[in-house]
């Protein structure tokens, strides 16, 4: 990718992180300028689930807050000029989180953002951040990562379809899973 | 209709090197001052197919010094449409950047050609402020921006070419001429989605030998000498005529003004030069930048 001299590209960032601060999405004294990249944590609140721990049953409880790793390298406000990484744990097909639970090898952090794959001229921090925000609320079950997890959360999201089970089930209220057929064995004598 | 004082310029010239000064024939053009050529910088990034001639004729005008970056191998296929490449050179797999300059000894053994076997965004940034002129010779969008950005930001002309088959195209860039249009204005979203293609979609570069991500295009040394040529000569206009331009906000009227923010385009099949004006995009990333005031 090509990049902007330094002085311009410098100036394009402080304003975006401004903008960012002003909207309470980025964590106190996080930020920290590189030669090669800014890096700072986002703080964002939009209604996700997470898994259970220790059941063997896939039971769901919704969390509302999440934090993900933002680093802008030279590239930007090219494509790819922005490195997203999830960090804390979620149940999404689209986000293969750091901090997977039940999990001792840690996840890779990548999210399939559809505003980074089209990334225009128009496209700032401001609309990926937004963007990460109705991700967590709309996840999209027909193109997931090739994470065990992800698939798993794509099976499930496809069977339910998020805004019906959000008219279902409260907020706070732990859900789970009805019992398939699939998991009934019958063992044969 | 030449007048009287025409001819009077050219008996100035010294009678007794009409055969011995190599650049006795330049030199009998009006307002070429050859000092300026020797003691020039240029940058040529790319020495492929146009490269090639670009700086074939530079070399020949007596341009002092000339950078050349490319960190690609000569094969065989580049052979129909390369003055200076060889066909020994070709079985060896050696660098372009230095058969080239092995064969500009030959051909002007003045002329100081640097070689740089790096990618583009490896280089050191302060090259594009010593260089009086950089010219692009390159087959991708992304390594054109970062031509483009650096020299717009550091006020120093940059011209750049495109070729394909028969058609061709040559744009120049220079900030100091006001209201007139960079690369980065044209850049549309389709070619941002365009660049970003060749990355999956977290942002790992694709890099599977099968998934072939740039196309080959067709090219012939007809197209490439043409459209080398025109960048040739507006890369002397710069030089030539950029302390006029500095001075007096114009261009003088021997060496004719460049094609500052306006596009070349060149037919092959229809034989034809067409000139368009490029729009200035207020809100583009390079040109929009304001300095602050030191």
């Amino acid at each position: 990718m090509p990049e902007l001299p330094f002085e311009i590209w410098k100036e394009r960032i402080e304003n975006e992180i401004k903008i960012l601060k002003n909207l309470n999405f980025i964590e106190n004294d996080t930020i920290a300028y590189h030669e090669k990249n800014v890096d700072f944590w986002v703080n964002i609140n939009s209604l996700g689930f997470i898994t259970k721990d220790n059941t063997e049953k896939l039971s769901l409880l919704q969390i509302n807050s999440h934090r993900i790793f933002i680093r802008i390298n030279r590239s930007f406000p090219y494509p790819g000029g922005i490195d997203l990484s999830w960090y804390s744990n979620i149940f999404h097909p689209n986000i293969h989180p750091v901090e997977i639970q039940n999990s001792e090898k840690p996840g890779t952090g990548y999210i399939c953002l559809n505003i980074l794959k089209q990334w225009s001229r128009l496209s700032d921090l401001e609309s990926t951040v937004k963007s990460l925000q109705k991700l967590v609320e709309n996840p999209n079950p027909d193109d997931p990562l090739n994470y065990d997890i992800c698939s798993k959360a794509a099976e499930f999201f496809k069977k339910h379809p998020v805004e019906e089970f959000r008219k279902n089930h409260k907020n706070g209220e732990e859900i789970e899973e009805e019992n398939d057929e699939e998991d009934v064995i019958i063992v044969d004598d | 209709m030449t007048t009287q004082k025409d001819y009077q310029d050219i008996e100035v010239i010294d009678k007794e090197s009409i055969d011995t000064d190599i650049f006795d024939r330049q030199k009998r053009i009006h307002g070429w001052d050859q000092n300026k050529v020797s003691n020039a910088k240029v940058m040529v990034i790319g020495v492929g197919a146009t490269g090639n001639e670009v700086v074939k004729n530079l070399v020949l005008s007596g341009v002092g010094t000339i950078y050349i970056i490319d960190f690609d191998f000569i094969e065989m296929s580049n052979l129909n449409r390369c003055v200076l490449f060889n066909c020994k050179a070709a079985e060896n797999n050696e660098y372009k950047v230095d058969v080239v300059k092995e064969a500009c000894k030959i051909l002007n053994p003045d002329v100081k050609i640097i070689p740089i076997k790096k990618d583009l965004n490896a280089i050191d940034k302060n090259l594009y402020k010593e260089c009086n002129v950089i010219c692009s010779c390159l087959d991708n969008v992304e390594a054109r921006l970062e031509a483009n950005n650096y020299s717009y930001y550091y006020d120093v002309p940059f011209i750049d070419s495109g070729i394909d088959e028969y058609f061709g195209t040559v744009q120049a860039v220079y900030s100091k001429v006001k209201e007139s249009a960079c690369l980065q204005c044209a850049i549309s979203d389709k070619d941002l989605e365009i660049m970003w293609n060749k990355f999956s979609c977290t942002g790992q570069e694709i890099t599977s030998e099968d998934q072939e991500t740039t196309r080959k295009i067709a090219s012939i040394i007809t197209t490439t000498s043409i459209i080398g040529g025109i960048q040739s000569q507006q890369i002397l206009k710069f030089l030539l005529d950029i302390d006029y331009f500095r001075k007096y906000g114009k261009w003088s009227r021997q060496i004719g003004e460049p094609l500052i923010g306006k596009q070349l385009l060149y037919n092959g099949l229809m034989n034809r030069f067409k000139i368009i004006e490029k729009l200035k995009d207020p809100n583009c990333w390079t040109c929009s930048y304001k300095k602050p005031i030191s």
